[in-house]
């Protein structure tokens, strides 16, 4: 923990306005998908329309969240390599406030045409009434998304702070006061450090454990409940370990993209794409193991009450879609990435970035849909779908231009000194 | 004058590392002979509870309908998941560049390939007519078209174990390749011929090292799939049945963490006393308990978190019988397994959250030995409480392992200690080469 490395040229190049007409795009779009949901919620068939909001809903929370579990992750086994990419997954924070409000529409104002239970007197929902009641639900979702937003913006402000207070006399306006916020009551640079270390090494755990615990529960009860008969043990760890997969693949993303806005080659070289593709190429195995543990156990076993959400999935009408999942996350990115060329070149690694996030859509858009709506006239993806779904794009990326426009987009302050892993294994 | 300094010292650490490793091979003491006395007669006590078995029959064990799977499946899938943790030291953590590993993973491959070929065994003793042990291999009843079924999860085991012990084998001896040259070069006496075939005629040329890494490399990325298909197919042999206590979705990777845990927590227990006895203080650090230990933590933190999913989806499934069995386990007439398996293996490695704990030897020796009840008693647990306690009433029962079953148990400790110890004297317990790659990346890293 002696002198770090601080470079405060990088700040310089950073330093870009962002492009007003791109903003300007998505603002637009992001007020068309308002208007689409509205009209869509207070016309014939609200469902439909909380359906979407809800499908995307669970998408880009489980992304911004999956992107900042993945730096606590690389901190806690001091994954050096991480350095220069962890502003980029850290940046999904800004989401999460968004997010919660969001939580409060869908159980506020759309539980009636989210949570089939509610109104359901089967014996088997009967015998979970305990668990499953509105009162209970809102409140456990709504604490334990506090608790763990709270916390994710506690750890990536313990990662902004050093640098920002490095570069704060050279900002102004909205920044500075942001600035001077966060690294408010330095204590001077070496104390700093080490007590940042202690807290960071103190939140990162804390944050995992809680990301487990809250997500296990958010799946039982925003997804699992839809069909509220079925049940299994594995689905929590499924739920979040795809979400883990599409943090990593967002933050391949938005690696790229930047990399190549603020000419950033240097910093974020080769061997942070060859190490971020290993990562996505091998929770894309991992998920399809998760997905094949579970869907095993059910075939085989046979019972009705198990395989009943399997067999919805297996309509002709829901078969397709259920088959481009498994291509998107695990076949296509498993051929795609195999090789060291296409991690390591951040076109076929956007690529199939791009491809697994695609699939993450999908896939959420899979479990919850046909819990619902197993058998509908027609695929229910409309052009009312699609605006809700770029309106909630566009929000999500608004609100991570925002942040990277507030902060620095790599970290100043503590960076390796030299292209630090020479890939030990090559 | 450091750019000349540096390879001087290098040269003395290198010299270092070899004299303090390969002297673990020279000619062992009283102590040591007393030992392998002991481990052999258990070895002893468990070939005669087996040779009486096999006599009178499979009704000496304890078995009687429903609990058909008793002791001899639980030391089987116990063993099979202390396998897990060479595997994972060697192949994942070495993906993974986790530089702590080169101090422990020879041993814990060793630990791994003998504690394969103690699960093997099981198989074969819980068949009782042993004679027809061949009919596990699917060669002969297909042949005989006697029972070609596939789709028996048993036979997959028989695969992925076998598979398991080839592959474990195999990357314990290519890794030990520059070893045992160094070996080979030292030795004098009766060992000298055995180390020049398993050296395979190496130089150390810089082609023989291109070739070593590239296989070793290659081999660690197959293994790692492997490691997790292992146990993710020894749970299915419960988790496809619709036994309740068995049927759920969670078991491949739970058991992968439980065997990675055991694994992990058998290695401590063998390698606090081996450091102490050997003097290898230097080598096997604090630094590399504190590792080990934190992931100790990391697994029991995914077993406790598969037994609570486990208990809530039982009563959120709002089956009757799945509730029934799940209430049984935790407060009939096995409570004091399932406590026993909760404490030890959810309860006391919550200790680890603690540095002081983690690097207080003692206390980890301690907690490992917790840790390897605990996951016995998980095994247990999961095989006799389910089968006790099926569907119908009427055929529920108390199953009481038989003296037999134990001196079994006994023995198969014998049985892999044995082993241990054979191999500790007979090959360096310490990856040479790859702590000398270690010390000179580290002094690369510090001059640059």
């Amino acid at each position: 923990m002696s002198e770090q490395n601080i470079r405060l040229d990088l700040f310089d190049r950073i330093d870009k306005p962002v492009n007003k007409g791109f903003v300007a795009i998505l603002a637009l779009l992001a007020l068309a998908g308002a208007a689409a949901f509205v009209s869509m919620i207070s016309g014939e068939d609200p469902s439909r329309g909380w359906i979407i909001f809800h499908v995307n809903f669970l998408v880009f929370t489980g992304i911004s969240l999956g992107a900042i579990i993945f730096t606590a992750a690389a901190f806690l086994s001091k994954a050096g390599w991480h350095g220069p990419l962890r502003r980029f997954a850290e940046g999904f924070v800004f989401f999460l406030p968004v997010s919660y409000l969001f939580y409060w529409i869908i159980v506020l104002f759309g539980k009636d045409y989210i949570f089939p239970w509610i109104g359901s007197h089967d014996p088997l929902v009967e015998a979970k009434r305990g668990y499953l009641n509105m009162p209970f639900l809102t409140f456990r979702g709504g604490f334990g998304l506090l608790v763990l937003y709270v916390t994710s913006w506690a750890f990536v402000r313990t990662s902004l702070r050093p640098d920002l207070r490095k570069i704060k006399d050279r900002l102004t306006g909205f920044r500075k006061s942001m600035a001077e916020r966060i690294s408010a009551g330095w204590r001077g640079d070496e104390a700093e450090a080490t007590a940042l270390h202690r807290t960071r090494s103190r939140l990162a755990p804390s944050l995992v454990l809680i990301y487990v615990v809250v997500v296990t529960i958010l799946s039982i009860d925003l997804v699992m409940s839809l069909a509220p008969t079925w049940f299994s043990t594995l689905f929590g760890a499924y739920f979040f370990m795809g979400a883990f997969l599409s943090g990593l693949a967002a933050t391949a993303i938005a690696t790229v993209l930047l990399t190549r806005r603020y000419g950033l080659d240097d910093v974020v070289t080769k061997s942070q794409y060859h190490d971020l593709g290993k990562l996505m190429f091998g929770f894309s195995v991992f998920w399809a193991y998760l997905f094949w543990s579970q869907f095993l156990v059910v075939w085989y076993g046979n019972l009705p009450l198990e395989t009943q959400f399997i067999v919805v999935r297996k309509f002709p009408i829901w078969q397709n879609l259920s088959i481009a999942v498994f291509l998107c996350l695990f076949l296509i990115p498993f051929w795609g990435l195999i090789t060291r060329f296409a991690k390591m070149t951040p076109a076929t690694h956007m690529l199939f970035a791009v491809v697994i996030s695609f699939g993450f859509f999908i896939e959420r858009f899979d479990l919850v849909v046909p819990s619902l709506n197993p058998t509908p006239d027609a695929f229910p993806f409309g052009i009312g779908e699609l605006l809700v779904t770029l309106g909630y794009l566009s929000i999500f990326l608004l609100c991570y231009i925002a942040f990277m426009r507030t902060f620095p987009i790599v970290p100043i302050v503590g960076l390796k000194r030299k292209a630090e892993h020479a890939s030990g294994n090559a | 004058m450091a750019v000349t300094a540096a390879p001087k010292r290098l040269a003395d650490v290198f010299r270092d590392i070899n004299r303090d490793i390969l002297a673990t091979l020279d000619a062992p003491g009283p102590g040591y002979y007393l030992l392998l006395a002991f481990v052999v007669s258990l070895v002893g006590l468990g070939a005669f509870a087996f040779t009486y078995q096999t006599y009178w029959g499979l009704g000496v064990a304890g078995y009687a309908p429903p609990v058909m799977w008793g002791v001899y499946i639980t030391n089987f899938v116990f063993w099979v998941g202390i396998a897990h943790s060479g595997t994972l030291i060697s192949a994942i953590l070495y993906l993974f560049r986790a530089k702590w590993r080169t101090s422990v993973n020879r041993s814990a491959e060793a630990m791994t390939v003998f504690a394969v070929m103690t699960a093997g065994l099981f198989p074969m003793i819980h068949l009782g007519r042993v004679w027809k042990f061949y009919y596990l291999f699917p060669y002969y009843p297909n042949r005989l078209t006697v029972w070609p079924n596939f789709k028996s999860p048993l036979i997959w085991d028989v695969f992925a174990v076998s598979t398991y012990l080839t592959v474990s084998s195999l990357f314990l001896f290519v890794g030990l390749i520059p070893d045992v040259a160094s070996a080979r070069d030292r030795c004098k006496d009766w060992r000298k011929p055995f180390y020049t075939v398993l050296s395979l005629g190496w130089q150390g040329t810089d082609e023989q090292w291109r070739h070593y890494n590239r296989a070793y490399l290659f081999m660690a990325a197959l293994a790692t799939p492997l490691v997790l298909s292992v146990h993710s197919v020894v749970s299915w042999d419960f988790a496809v049945s619709i036994v309740p206590g068995w049927h759920t979705t969670i078991f491949a990777p739970y058991f992968v963490a439980g065997a990675i845990f055991s694994g992990l927590g058998m290695v401590i227990t063998i390698l606090v006393p081996l450091r102490k006895l050997f003097n290898l203080e230097k080598y096997i650090t604090v630094d590399h308990f504190e590792d080990m230990a934190k992931l100790v933590l990391v697994t029991s933190t995914i077993v406790l978190y598969a037994y609570l999913v486990e208990y809530f989806t039982a009563w959120y499934s709002g089956e009757a019988v799945e509730k029934a069995s799940t209430w049984w386990r935790l407060f009939g007439d096995y409570w004091w397994a399932t406590w026993t398996m909760l404490i030890c293996n959810g309860i006391i490695p919550l200790l680890l959250w603690f540095k002081k704990m983690r690097r207080n030897l003692m206390v980890l020796f301690i907690i490992s030995i917790f840790v390897n009840i605990g996951m016995w008693f998980e095994r247990f647990v999961i095989i006799v409480t389910s089968l006790a306690h099926e569907y119908m009433p009427s055929m529920w029962r108390y199953y009481t392992p038989s003296w037999v079953e134990w001196s079994i148990l006994i023995g198969s400790f014998g049985w892999w200690a044995m082993y241990f110890l054979m191999f500790i004297k007979m090959l360096p317990v310490v990856s040479i080469a790859e702590y000398k790659e270690l010390m000179a990346r580290e002094a690369e890293e510090a001059h640059a």
